[in-house]
């Protein structure tokens, strides 16, 4: 059992959707704790903890991570995307509006995850083969939709895109 | 076939909250953050049966931030029948023991570590088999003793029998040419909602009345439980219901929302207690775990004449499990005797899993029915469709079949899927199977309220689990013909509606459907006589489309909806529409899946390339929707056959091993097969436009497909689920006598 040693905290910037904040943190603290529960920003999920759901699914510096097991202080000078920082206020982002359009959201829980490993997958290779995208999302569990309707969003998300003139990946 | 005439009713429509939810801004309980809000940590027992001894939480009290701990004392007197913490016994490994609250997010799991409980440990068994033999420790040794239907007694934690016949065993099979006798095993299956349960509560000490937010399938059915358990009025618990992570019947109860009422009421704070993943798994679990004999007798040309079945089941340390009106599947079988017995063991308790109870006696009786195929040389297809019940048959023991289309469902998977021009390679096979579920109505109830500007509030006390409120927008909007875009369902708090049942078991548009196409119809008559009356004509030949309200014998005499509702507004009061049923008939559903596996006979890896779905949904209210609970129910299916169970170490101990998600496998994007859809309508006679429940049948058939699919491609049977490479190799090994 971890123990605390009371008053031990750091002040540390993060960069999150293009916006910087000093906060303090303690050193144990992940980044999704202080993602959630110190910035609000509670559109990246918990589901496991133990990095296996993937449903706090962030981008670092482009990559995807389970932000539950990164460590905040670790996470310092480095860009960070979540789900509240892909699309502007009022309009989503080419690859949101495709899991709407393509009936891929269910309970929603592990979407945003999801979109961020996708935009990843996009950002990278903006015509993915249908087997690359089950392997770019493979690190995140869905329990309602079976992946199918998931998969056919992700895969039309470039027509998508250049219908809206937007890049897939922003 | 579906009506043309109908705009709204069979549109894939997206879901009403779907942009919320992938833009992240959907509320979730979790993401509640309330001024002064406490966090809670649990202490959990790590001995799978033990004493509690002694608790003790000064050390944890003096940590800075801790406010309160409580323990199964300060709970309410009703909760030591089923605790939610445990009092003196603990029956299971992971059972809250004490809880404890403080001021920010990271104090609690400290604190949690500072409690000191001591245990005295005692014997546990977890497994079905081992508890069933008389050497396994005794659960509940004052337990009344069962016997058998000869008087045998039976052994010590057996905790429940009962038997149930129809017509004459002895005599079905007597005329029978051929007897199969069988032993099916199944597991314990998690619901595997990724959003673990949480809870927050508020007691306001002036009124005596609880606020709790949560996330479940039902808030009315929430209130009710938990005013019983504390002992006070409906009316002092308010339930509010959170967007939903998943829950699949596992949310339909309340779990740790008493744990939270408790501690607001105790430092008159706001209280939040969010579960682990772990601590999810180790509370409650979806499957029962069963074991089934099941002999059954056969004619020459495959008709089943009679079957005898035992079922052991166990749901945990209360016993239970296996649903015996399921035994038959969707067959008919004149002569059935059943046998069902009760086993504790010490393992989480069952919460309701989609389908209750049925695709562990599915597995059973469709992995059979395959046996009994082959044996005899008829098609697997081609006999279930020979003993497929039929309309007037007895289906779920004593309730006969209404209309349906069952028949076309079992056709149109063989036709989809190509069953019968299917093709063969090597370590490559096909299996097909049925799944059949009761789907019932339920107490319903919905208000349809129309604004001033001619815009549609839906009120409903009906939780969305499954996308259904987009449903019942298309239904209202149908009736009433307007756009679904002007329709807003409101869910409301327990407090705001009339109490309707918990959203489960297939039911929510079959049931509370049906209630918001009356209570639109009524509306709907209501701006009809307000129409006749500012147009001058007859009330009945006025229609409603397109957002107007005209004649149709002379159509310039037109009303906007939108003008109509402002002037009846101010001249005759709000618009509102009722609606509300006790319960309809049931409406029972059936799915059918042709499944397409390859096997590595090497590492006895299972490749589940491609599943078809045929399935009897009455009438698709948004076909979106519907595919989706099929795809969906399919990977829990695939989990269900090849992967998922709980493990457990070995006696005394019987820890379980696998609480995580990286040792409890479910199925990932990698592992989801091909998945083809054939919704067959076949109306029902009593649901809002025909529809007809359909989240619930199509997870029961998907893992007796594989089972036999796998047959089918490299000719062992399993009878034991999940279907993990290990056991193929050994049956692999064992045929080749090796």
């Amino acid at each position: 059992m971890q123990r605390r040693k009371a008053g031990i905290t750091k002040e540390i910037t993060l960069e999150v959707n293009g916006e910087k904040h000093q906060i303090e943190v303690e050193p144990r603290e992940t980044l999704l704790q202080v993602l959630r529960d110190r910035l609000l920003l509670t559109g990246t999920k918990e589901g496991c903890g133990t990095g296996d759901c993937g449903a706090c699914t962030v981008l670092v510096d482009g990559k995807p991570v389970t932000s539950c097991l990164v460590l905040a202080v670790s996470a310092e000078g480095k860009q960070i995307v979540t789900i509240e920082g892909i699309s502007d206020n009022e309009r989503l982002h080419p690859i949101q509006q495709s899991f709407i359009d393509h009936g891929a959201i269910q309970c929603g829980f592990c979407i945003p995850g999801i979109v961020l490993s996708a935009k990843a997958l996009l950002d990278r290779n903006p015509k993915p083969s249908e087997t690359q995208i089950r392997e770019a999302i493979a690190g995140n569990l869905c329990r309602c939709t079976g992946y199918k309707k998931i998969i056919e969003a992700i895969m039309a998300v470039p027509k998508i895109a250049s219908q809206s003139g937007r890049g897939a990946g922003r | 076939m579906r009506r043309k005439s109908l705009s709204t009713v069979g549109q894939r429509l997206p879901r009403l909250d779907a942009a919320d939810k992938v833009a992240g801004r959907a509320c979730y309980v979790a993401d509640l953050s309330l001024p002064g809000m406490l966090h809670v940590g649990l202490v959990c027992c790590p001995h799978a049966h033990a004493r509690i001894k002694r608790i003790d939480g000064s050390r944890a009290l003096k940590l800075p931030g801790v406010v309160a701990m409580i323990t199964a004392d300060d709970m309410p007197p009703a909760d030591r029948a089923d605790p939610t913490i445990a009092a003196d016994e603990v029956f299971y490994e992971g059972k809250i023991v004490a809880a404890v609250a403080a001021r920010d997010h990271l104090t609690p799991q400290d604190a949690a570590g500072l409690v000191e409980v001591d245990y005295e440990p005692l014997p546990a068994v977890a497994d079905l088999t081992e508890a069933l033999q008389p050497e396994a420790p005794v659960i509940h040794p004052d337990r009344e003793v069962q016997k058998d239907s000869s008087g045998r007694e039976l052994p010590g934690n057996v905790v429940s029998s009962s038997r149930v016949v129809k017509g004459d065993v002895k005599k079905g099979f007597a005329a029978s040419d051929f007897i199969f006798e069988d032993v099916f095993r199944t597991r314990i299956q998690h619901q595997g909602y990724i959003e673990p349960r949480g809870a927050v509560a508020e007691y306001d000490p002036m009124t005596e009345t609880y606020t709790v937010w949560t996330s479940t399938a039902g808030h009315h059915c929430a209130a009710e439980d938990l005013s019983a358990l504390f002992g006070i009025s409906v009316n002092q618990v308010k339930v509010i219901a959170m967007t939903g992570g998943g829950g699949f019947g596992g949310k339909n109860r309340y779990l740790i929302e008493p744990i939270c009422m408790v501690l607001a009421r105790k430092t008159g704070r706001l209280v939040k207690l969010v579960l682990t993943h772990e601590q999810d798994s180790m509370l409650s679990r979806g499957r029962s775990e069963l074991m089934v004999e099941m002999k059954t007798g056969v004619s020459k040309d495959g008709t089943l004449l009679a079957r005898k079945a035992r079922i052991f089941g166990s749901s945990g340390p209360g016993g239970g499990g296996g649903n015996y009106s399921m035994i038959t599947g969707p067959y008919r079988i004149d002569n059935v005797e059943v046998e069902v017995f009760g086993i504790a063991t010490d393992t989480p308790p069952c919460q309701a899993f989609r389908a209750p109870g049925t695709p562990e006696i599915h597995f059973a009786v469709e992995s059979q029915m395959d046996i009994i195929a082959r044996r005899i040389g008829v098609d697997p297809y081609e006999i279930r469709l020979k003993n497929l019940v039929k309309k007037g048959d007895f289906v779920f023991w004593s309730r006969t079949l209404p209309k349906t289309g069952w028949r076309k469902a079992l056709r149109e998977a063989a036709e989809t899927s190509g069953w019968k021009t299917r093709k063969k390679r090597r370590n490559h096979g096909w299996g097909i199977a049925c799944g059949k579920w009761t789907c019932y109505a339920g107490r319903s109830h919905a208000t349809v309220v129309m604004k001033t500007d001619g815009s549609v509030t839906l009120l409903t006390g009906a939780v969305d689990v499954s996308g259904s409120h987009t449903s019942l927008a298309q239904i209202a909007a149908e009736v009433l013909g307007i756009d679904v875009g002007t329709v807003t369902v409101v869910l409301g708090d327990s407090q705001s509606t009339p109490p309707v049942h918990v959203s489960a078991g297939s039911r929510t548009v079959y049931g509370e459907g049906a209630a918001v196409k009356i209570a639109a119809e009524d509306l709907k008559a209501q701006l009809l006589e307000g129409a006749a009356r500012e147009l001058g004509v007859d009330k009945s030949e006025l229609e409603s489309a397109n957002g107007e309200i005209r004649s149709r014998r002379s159509p310039q005499k037109a009303i906007g909806i939108s003008e109509l509702a402002r002037n009846m507004t101010f001249e005759t009061g709000p618009l509102a529409g009722r609606g509300h049923i006790g319960d309809l008939p049931m409406a029972p559903g059936l799915a059918v899946q042709v499944a397409e596996v390859e096997v590595d006979p090497e590492t006895g890896a299972v490749n589940v390339l491609r599943v078809t779905c045929a399935q009897d949904v009455g009438v698709a209210i948004n076909p979106s929707t519907v595919e989706g609970q099929i795809e969906g129910a399919i990977l829990q299916g695939l989990g269900y056959g090849l992967t998922e169970e709980y493990v457990y170490g070995d006696q005394p101990e019987c820890r379980l091993l696998n609480p995580t998600l990286l040792d409890y496998r479910m199925p990932t994007a990698l592992d989801a097969p091909e998945i083809t859809s054939a919704l067959v309508e076949a109306p029902t006679e009593h649901g809002a436009f025909g529809a007809r429940g359909i989240g619930e049948p199509p997870v029961i058939p998907t893992a007796p497909a594989i089972a036999n699919a796998i047959e089918d491609a490299i000719g062992v049977r399993i009878k034991d689920l999940p279907i993990t490479p290990e056991k193929i190799v050994k049956a692999l090994r064992e045929k080749q006598g090796g």
